[in-house]
């Protein structure tokens, strides 16, 4: 009796609690069809482009070369890695990707896509916007992308990079801006930056430059000789360098909006960062310049401020006031530390400013606002019509600008060498 | 009276059989019925409008009076038939006289209860009375017998219960109440440590299967007169005792109430263990999280009723129940509390931490590995590609293989006795994954990943939570496969939901966080073993008053 | 009645509140029409939730005045039956917009942005259901998962902005539209639309807050708490993009992580960032939807919130799909028309309703 009741007493809720839950797995199996997988796919099954190139093509518009990373197969094996080169001719980056994917057992992956290089002669005829805009919105491209110039093939360049079969390539890109920016020898910037030149008119985008030394050995299987290319003076004809990249990253080039116009060299490259204030150290050789061929000194400058005003009102003016600290890297004669207090630093100050006014009217003449003195100007506008009416662009090539520079040197440097 | 036409009746019936449809769909989806669910934790404005808990459920049925007959031989006959005594021979019936004179009858359980005792203590003092002593009850049990805990039952079917239970029943001639002396001896387990929940620092003894044992252990701590243990039948067939344990007047009176409901509707065949007895109680059924605690140490079940927490203790049970909790009662250990503040805060970051990973990271590592290849750094994206070079399965099987391999290694591991035991588990991790990975049946990585996530299960405290957990992160891998990042989100999103509405008897289970009470005690970080005042505000124990009635809490 | 409020305390009051005014000020935000004229949002966008706040106490004053308890009771007190019930459909289809835009976004985003080639129809159905189980729960469940979630999706944001700290210039603060008032005032107005969703959900769900001066408090504390929030969020974004970008930027907070290089970070901030806030979009929008479904029950007598609440999930739902494929794109953008206008229809009915009511509790006043 008592089971009974029992029973009928549990019957009740038992049965409604198995028909709600009846109820919800036959919702929930039928929402899965609905909403279903969203498309994965496996990362074993991606090629990952590491880096996108493009040149001129000579059939097709452009050569589309991509970099993939390839994995290595042994963790210990330190020679294992490096990438897969794969180019292509075609009308744009979309046809490139798919004639390639025929030829690849894997589907293209972007989503590691860290640099973007771009060939001279592309670059002059103002290609590269067709190239980049599409390729961020639809294959979800990271805008932090470095966007460079090479002024050897795209090819060459990047097969120079990937060489030594390094197995990160990213990282090793990165650490190669990273590096480089540290001796303020190159000009950096990612595709955000680049758009926000061309479209926001408040500077221009100043592109790293890609080289290729084909005199780098970078396998010792490749020496002729025994000793070949083990002493880099000795060895100039067969090999000027062992060891290292073949493909090298430094200089600037000079755009004005996406036109590539010039570029400046190493040594003007440290200037026009100064003067953008991207400078954060780097080392710059003073030449004394006397004619017994006294040698250069070594100069590890900093950035330590900058202050930059821009006149727009009649004739546009600039000026810009830099204070820099000096460490002497080398300097054999100590003139630097020993005549420091009695003209050496105006000396270097009128150096640095005539470098500064002479690499300015260089990006000037190219029509490149390399040092973003528009920046400035548009912090004089109260409203975005006035500002936009003002056209930078055309009032830039009036621009005149004053470099004043502030040098400080480490006095107990000073008293040492004075002693 | 007019005659309803055929339309009209039919009309009539329609509408009655749609109304009918209505109701019926209105009742089984609950329809305008507040789940009134008993609440503990007070209003910010006082108590919560149902605050009693239910008063609809009838408390459980006693059964009938039965007397105790006043002559032995109905008795014995009675009982005789009760026991089955033609068949069962457990039950030992013992004529004698008392004082010579008087005819007695024993009546007790072969091996329950204790011989020597019945021998010494009940039996020679009754036969070897004076011839003119008083053979009433209240004389034998004030004058002849021997026995330190002793009493009289005049309820027949409370006589038999006393007789399972251990306990020896005498009947005298002419007297119709039995009187029962304490003479419980069988064989049980001493205590020892706990099998299931070591700690470093700390005691190490645990509950046994005795219930008086038990009680025994919980007394030994709480020296306090207020400690309240009340017997009670389970409600089952098999009769078993449990004892309910709270401090009166630190206990909230409605909390014992409720837990009194809930006992008085258990209504079953068989409760061997607390934890057959937490299922008919707590509050969701379908629920993979515990709404109670169910802890073998005596020193937890001390500390949470000194809180105002109420503990169930069942005889022939070694666990005993604690409710009510919170999420931070499932994931602390007593051990947390017996460390310095500094390392308890540590070692609670570190289960914290541990319990995350379990569920979370084997669903991120699919939801990146099938949809947001770009959020992995090239390495760990190498090695996986490496690894993964020859396997067959696809990678959301691979996984979900692989943690159904480690519940079986898991299952096996506690099932297989003494040192295979752990043999197995060596086994298992080493031989089998290494074999696993060499056959091109898993991957390095996802072995690791579900090492990692199988050592952030184990760092849980409390096995059911444990065990709740480990089937939770499949749902978060089948989530993950699915919809990548955003059917984690979604998983999450359900799971933290899921949580914050669950309570356990009247306080939701992550109290204090959600929602934020008057309690000092922090949620994860060990606060000071100071800040007790108000650290059960959640619980509404007495002597917990409002804010401005104390000035500053 | 089965309205599932249940009760909840300020701290979770404060927190969904927060979260939703954060959600819909930062993610909803209409940056094409905005920032057209250069950009002044880290002023203009606090400034909205300070005008939005004062409206706040302003109708709270209202409601203590008239003795009602929570806002249906406002809004039939000032009234009455039948245009007590237009105001509260036009609240609640204000309350659904307000839902729509902030899951509109997040579908929108993951469409072009995680989830390669999927139609918007298959992330709704991740999204929405979800939506439905956490506001099917209940008031309750709704403030203690967001308690649960807001200080995750704050300090999300924090790393997030420090993240990409370094790539901020003050150049791009310039030109700043500081000349013109009238345009700043135009823009504040219409962004406290961000946040009067938030608090006109506090003022319908006073009986679950327990009273009338809960909600104020937690009011108060969320929407000081959000337009900070708000300000510093809008600020960072203004310093990593010019105005001309923030015009064509689909949701710029997810790009301000976009601007790092990709291997010198472990974490890709961006992604999972975006992803914390989804769910943040979530829990807003279930507590819109909820706030919408408990409106309509209390003024029209219904005695189960849950057909209501699953008939607005499907409006809501309906809605996304309607804008996403397309079928009504001869309309204009109902993200972009929210933005720009949809604090008129969530402040006129309540400003009335307030005025009304206090007026009418005067009245009676009187006349016993």
């Amino acid at each position: 009796m008592k089971q009974t009741q029992r029973h009928e007493n549990k019957q009740k809720p038992l049965l409604r609690t198995a028909a709600l839950t009846a109820l919800t797995a036959a919702v929930c199996t039928a929402l899965l069809p609905l909403c279903g997988c969203l498309n994965p796919v496996s990362l074993d099954n991606y090629g990952y482009v590491v880096t996108v190139g493009a040149d001129v093509g000579q059939k097709e518009k452009y050569e589309v070369i991509l970099e993939l990373q390839r994995e290595s197969s042994n963790a210990s094996d330190e020679n294992e890695g490096g990438a897969i080169v794969l180019s292509v001719e075609a009308e744009n980056l979309f046809d490139a990707i798919n004639k390639i994917s025929y030829g690849v057992p894997y589907e293209l992956s972007f989503t590691r896509t860290h640099i973007f290089v771009f060939g001279e002669e592309l670059a002059r005829k103002g290609m590269i916007p067709d190239f980049l805009g599409l390729s961020f919105d639809t294959l979800r491209i990271r805008t932090s992308a470095m966007v460079q110039v090479t002024h050897c093939s795209v090819r060459e360049y990047l097969g120079g990079l990937s060489a030594n079969n390094n197995a990160n390539l990213s990282t090793l890109q990165d650490d190669i801006i990273k590096d480089a920016r540290k001796t303020g020898r190159v000009a950096v910037i990612n595709a955000a930056r680049c758009f926000e030149a061309c479209g926001g008119g408040r500077f221009d985008p100043v592109l790293p430059m890609g080289f290729y030394d084909p005199k780098v050995i970078t396998d010792t299987k490749q020496k002729n000789t025994a000793t070949e290319g083990e002493n880099p003076l000795a060895d100039a004809e067969n090999g000027a360098r062992l060891g290292g990249m073949q493909g090298l990253t430094m200089c600037a080039a000079l755009f004005d909006g996406w036109v590539m116009k010039g570029w400046l060299d190493a040594d003007d490259t440290q200037f026009m960062n100064i003067g953008k204030g991207d400078f954060e150290s780097g080392t710059i050789m003073y030449d004394y310049g006397e004619p017994d061929g006294a040698e250069c000194a070594a100069l590890i400058a900093k950035l330590e401020k900058k202050r930059i005003s821009v006149n727009v009102d009649g004739a546009p003016s600039a000026k810009a006031e830099y204070e820099i600290s000096l460490t002497v890297g080398q300097d054999k004669s100590g003139r630097i530390g020993r005549e420091w207090r009695s003209g050496m630093q105006q000396k270097l100050e009128q150096y640095f400013e005539t470098e500064l006014a002479r690499v300015f009217e260089l990006c000037r003449d190219c029509g490149c606002d390399a040092m973003g003195f528009g920046r400035y100007a548009s912090k004089r506008f109260g409203s975005a019509e006035s500002w936009e009416n003002l056209n930078w662009k055309s009032v830039y090539p009036e621009l005149d600008a004053e470099f004043i520079v502030k040098l400080t040197l480490d006095d107990e440097y000073i008293a040492e060498t004075r002693q | 009276m007019k005659p309803e036409s055929n339309n009209e009746s039919n009309n009539h019936e329609s509408k009655q059989g749609g109304e009918g449809i209505r109701s019926r769909l209105e009742r089984f989806f609950a329809f305008d019925r507040h789940d009134m669910r008993y609440e503990l934790t007070e209003r910010e404005a006082g108590e919560p409008k149902n605050f009693g808990g239910r008063k609809d459920i009838a408390p459980q049925g006693e059964p009938d009076f039965r007397p105790v007959p006043a002559d032995i031989n109905a008795a014995e006959a009675e009982l005789r038939t009760v026991f089955r005594a033609d068949i069962n021979t457990d039950v030992i019936f013992r004529r004698l006289n008392i004082a010579g004179k008087t005819p007695a009858l024993i009546v007790y359980m072969n091996g329950m209860a204790s011989d020597e005792t019945i021998a010494d203590f009940i039996m020679r003092p009754l036969m070897t009375a004076k011839q003119d002593a008083d053979t009433s009850s209240e004389d034998i049990i004030n004058n002849i017998l021997q026995v330190s805990e002793i009493g009289t039952e005049s309820d027949l079917n409370l006589v038999i219960t006393a007789i399972t239970d251990g306990k020896a029943a005498l009947f005298v001639q002419g007297e119709s109440e039995a009187i029962i002396p304490e003479t419980r001896g069988f064989e049980k387990r001493s205590v020892s440590t706990t099998e299931n929940e070591k700690i470093v620092r700390g005691p190490k003894e645990g509950f046994t299967e005795n219930l008086r044992t038990n009680i025994t252990l919980v007394r030994r701590i709480i020296h306090s007169d207020d400690l309240v243990v009340e017997f009670r039948p389970a409600g089952c067939d098999n009769n078993i005792r449990i004892a309910v344990m709270y401090r009166d007047g630190v206990a909230n009176r409605t909390l014992i109430e409720e837990v009194k409901r809930r006992l008085a509707k258990v209504n079953t065949r068989t409760i061997i263990d607390t934890g057959m007895l937490d299922q008919f109680i707590e509050g969701d059924g379908f629920s993979p999280i515990p709404q109670t605690l169910a802890t073998e140490r005596p020193d937890r079940v001390a500390s949470f009723i000194m809180q105002g927490a109420v503990s169930i203790i069942a005889d022939g049970s070694p666990f005993a129940l604690i409710m009510p909790i919170t999420l931070s009662a499932l994931m602390n250990s007593p051990e947390d509390i017996y460390m310095r503040k500094p390392l308890g805060t540590l070692l609670r970051i570190v289960r914290y931490a541990g319990a995350l990973i379990s569920l979370l990271l084997p669903g991120y590592f699919v939801a990146l590995a099938l949809y947001h290849q770009g959020l992995l750094s090239t390495e760990v994206l190498s090695t996986v590609i490496q690894s993964r070079k020859m396997v067959f399965e696809p990678l959301p099987f691979e996984m979900l293989l692989l943690l159904f391999v480690f519940q079986l290694i898991r299952e096996a591991g506690m099932r297989v006795p003494g040192s295979i035991g752990q043999a197995i588990g060596v086994i298992g991790g080493l031989i089998l994954g290494q074999a696993a990975v060499a056959a091109n049946l898993a991957s390095s990585v996802m072995l690791i990943i579900v090492a990692l996530s199988g050592l952030g299960n184990f760092c849980v405290p409390d096995y059911s939570t444990q065990i709740a957990a480990s089937y939770s992160r499949i749902a978060f891998v089948i989530a993950a496969w699915l919809g990548g990042l955003l059917g984690l989100a979604a998983a999450l999103v359900v799971f933290t939901a899921y949580l914050a509405n669950m309570k356990s008897f009247g306080v939701p289970f992550l109290a204090p966080f959600a929602p934020k009470t008057l309690s000092k005690r922090p949620f994860v970080i060990r606060g000071k073993l100071g800040m007790h005042h108000r650290a059960e505000d959640y619980m509404n124990t007495h002597g917990d008053t409002l804010p401005k009635q104390e000035g500053k809490s | 009645m089965n309205l599932r409020e249940g009760r909840i305390g300020v701290r979770e009051g404060i927190s969904i509140a927060a979260i939703a005014m954060c959600t819909s000020g930062l993610f909803t935000f209409d940056t094409k029409n905005t920032c057209v004229c250069g950009n002044a949002a880290y002023i203009t966008l606090p400034a909205g939730g300070i005008i939005a706040l004062v409206f706040f106490i302003i109708v709270l004053a209202a409601m203590r005045r008239s003795g009602a308890k929570n806002l249906s009771e406002l809004i039939l007190s000032a009234f009455g039956g039948t245009i007590g019930a237009a105001v509260t459909l036009v609240l609640m289809f204000c309350l659904l917009a307000a839902a729509y835009s902030p899951l509109s976004g997040f579908i929108q985003a993951m469409h072009g942005l995680f989830f390669n080639g999927v139609g918007y129809g298959k992330l709704a159905m991740y999204v929405l259901p979800t939506v439905l189980f956490v506001a099917w729960l209940g008031f309750e469940t709704i403030g203690r998962t967001a308690k649960c979630f807001a200080l995750l999706l704050l300090i999300v944001l924090v790393v997030s902005i420090l993240t990409a700290s370094s790539e901020f210039e003050t150049y791009r603060l310039y030109p700043f539209p500081g000349s013109d008032i009238g345009l700043l005032t135009r823009h504040a107005f219409s962004q406290s639309g961000a946040f009067l969703p938030a608090l006109l959900s506090l003022l319908i769900t006073c009986t679950g807050l327990q009273g009338v001066h809960h909600a104020k408090k937690a009011g108060v504390i969320a929407a000081l708490i959000s337009a900070f929030v708000c300000a510093a969020a809008q600020l960072a974004v203004s310093l990593a993009f010019t105005y001309t970008e923030l015009g064509d930027l689909f949701m710029p907070l997810f790009r301000i992580n976009n601007l790092k290089s990709l291997e010198t970070h472990l974490l890709r901030m961006d992604k999972l960032a975006h992803i914390a806030w989804l769910i943040g979009g979530m829990l807003t929008g279930s507590f819109y939807i909820y706030s919408a479904s408990l409106l309509f029950s209390q003024v029209f007598g219904v005695r189960d919130i849950r057909p209501v609440l699953s008939s607005n999930v499907l409006l809501v739902g309906l809605l996304i799909i309607i804008d996403f494929e397309g079928i009504m794109r001869f309309l204009p953008d109902p993200r972009a028309a929210n933005a720009e206008y949809g604090f008129i229809f969530i402040a006129v009915p309540t400003a009335l309703a307030a005025f009304i009511g206090a007026v009418s509790a005067k009245k009676r006043r009187k006349h016993s």
